[in-house]
């Protein structure tokens, strides 16, 4: 779902050299920091939703990228889930996930979930040996399960709040507090270093396959939302903020962290057996 | 011998019959405690897991007989269980928040059929094929306001399993599902959101439209 897509962008920038790079974590920093910046300007505005007060500019940076999703990624990502393999499709996955899993590790660590890391570690060493660089999955059936952390589910467990909501261009659904990940996700991927031990002439391949793979792996969410979405924006916005805090529980919530709807002002009148008290004014 | 074997028995006889009687008034008191406990547990336990299995098992057929019954069929055959198993007229008026007030008599019987058909449609849309996957329930947890949350799993033979965790709520006639939440993603929570938005934007007309087109979308699901 959306979730992925987060984890998914970061792959799209790692094609890239080293420059660009820089350039986009900058870019990226100073958007959070331009965003957060408008959030607390217009946190005031009757019809923004709290969490989303940069509605309008998040709605812009969505159409663009849905239309570049549409015109380019979708088609290719189309034509390799119909025309590749399914095992080719999933050695090549776990390829991609083992270059990028330092990021696991160190996020584990920096959560306090000590064994976990060490248990990761040992997964990273496995699946990079036995597993043939990665492309197949030795660890798993040996007990060490693939994780999913990042830099933005460390910041939630150590309590910082999602902030504002962002939609990322290119990227995808973020928030102030997950957009930090971005530039920790690229730099502890295996892929950013590519460059500078091969030539372009392999590296660029093996990066446009991994924004491939990872479009690819998103075109399930994509149909659901396709499907089911009355607005797309809002769909894909809520789903994300919903699932990342279901990632920051590692899937197993509380039950204290549910959300009622009913929780909601403007019901509360269903939930009390006698009709709300009229305002006074 | 015989004489002192036949002496011995008569207590034997006599501790046994005091055993039995014992044993008998020990069922009884079992048997007392059990009920109440039982009961207590329908209420409190068996209930929304049942209803929960319920759906489960429904789901499961209409997987596995999804290709023969086709679309029609898996809505003909989901849409007596979902109807007695979620609240749906709630759900509905849940989704729409402070709108459904200022809906009249007629917008909102309107919203609750269309809503009832998008909700059991997608139900048949997803549920389509069987590919070895099955239902796990995992633990039931108690929520404010008396709802509870049945946690559970969809296991697939490829790739992780899915968790569907269902809210329900003590409706007049027994446990009701008042909310789904997909991998954490709350059904609910989503559709609030997205129709609040449409009505405030493109009104009540608009709305229906749109979920009419979703409902047809979800047979090509």
């Amino acid at each position: 779902m959306p979730q992925s897509q987060n984890t998914a962008l970061p792959e799209k920038l790692k094609h890239r050299t080293d420059m660009v790079h820089a350039r986009s974590a900058v870019l990226l920093l100073s958007c959070a920091l331009l965003f957060s910046g408008c959030a607390t300007m217009r946190a005031s505005d009757p019809g923004a939703d709290p969490i989303d007060p940069n509605e309008q500019t998040n709605r812009k940076f969505y159409d663009f990228t849905d239309r570049v999703d549409r015109a380019i990624l979708a088609p290719v990502a189309d034509v390799y889930v119909k025309y590749v393999p399914g095992a080719m499709q999933r050695s090549i996955g776990n390829f991609y996930d083992n270059l990028a899993y330092p990021n696991v590790i160190l996020n584990g660590f920096l959560q306090g979930k000590v064994r976990q890391g060490f248990q990761d570690s040992l997964r990273f060493v496995v699946n990079t040996t036995i597993g043939l660089g990665g492309l197949f999955d030795m660890a798993g059936p040996m007990g060490l399960p693939q994780h999913d952390e990042d830099f933005g589910q460390t910041l939630g467990v150590w309590g910082v709040d999602t902030g504002s909501y962002l939609f990322v261009p290119l990227i995808g659904p973020s928030s102030s507090r997950d957009a930090p990940g971005i530039p920790v996700s690229v730099v502890s991927n295996l892929l950013f270093y590519a460059g500078s031990v091969a030539s372009t002439a392999v590296v660029a391949p093996v990066a446009v396959l991994s924004i491939i793979d990872r479009r690819a792996r998103l075109s399930g969410p994509m149909r659901l939302r396709d499907q089911a979405a009355l607005d797309p924006y809002l769909f894909v916005r809520e789903g994300y903020l919903q699932q990342r805090k279901h990632l920051i529980y590692d899937g197993d919530p509380p039950p204290e962290s549910y959300d009622d709807p009913l929780d909601d002002d403007s019901l509360q009148y269903e939930i009390s057996e006698k009709p709300r008290a009229e305002p006074l004014n | 011998m015989v004489v002192s074997a036949l002496a011995m028995k008569v207590p034997d006889m006599k501790a046994l019959r005091a055993i039995k009687f014992l044993l008998q008034f020990q069922m009884v008191g079992v048997m007392l405690l059990a009920v109440p406990g039982s009961s207590a547990e329908d209420q409190v336990r068996a209930g929304p897991e049942q209803i929960v299995s319920e759906v489960h098992d429904a789901l499961t057929r209409a997987m596995r007989e999804g290709p023969t019954l086709g679309y029609k069929g898996r809505f003909e055959l989901l849409a007596p269980v979902v109807d007695k198993t979620h609240e749906l007229d709630f759900i509905a008026r849940t989704a729409l928040g402070a709108n459904w007030a200022q809906l009249d008599a007629g917008q909102q019987r309107t919203f609750t059929d269309v809503f009832r058909k998008l909700s059991i449609g997608s139900y048949a849309g997803w549920f389509k094929s069987h590919e070895g996957e099955h239902f796990e329930i995992l633990e039931q947890q108690s929520l404010p306001r008396n709802q509870v949350m049945v946690r559970s799993r969809l296991v697939r033979p490829r790739g992780e399993p899915v968790r569907f965790d269902y809210v329900l709520r003590q409706a007049p006639d027994g446990w009701r599902i008042v909310n789904v939440l997909a991998d954490g993603v709350s059904d609910l929570a989503l559709k609030r959101v997205e129709y609040r938005a449409i009505l405030q934007r493109d009104g009540f007309p608009a709305l229906i439209d749109m979920l009419r087109e979703k409902i047809a979308l979800t047979e090509n699901g």
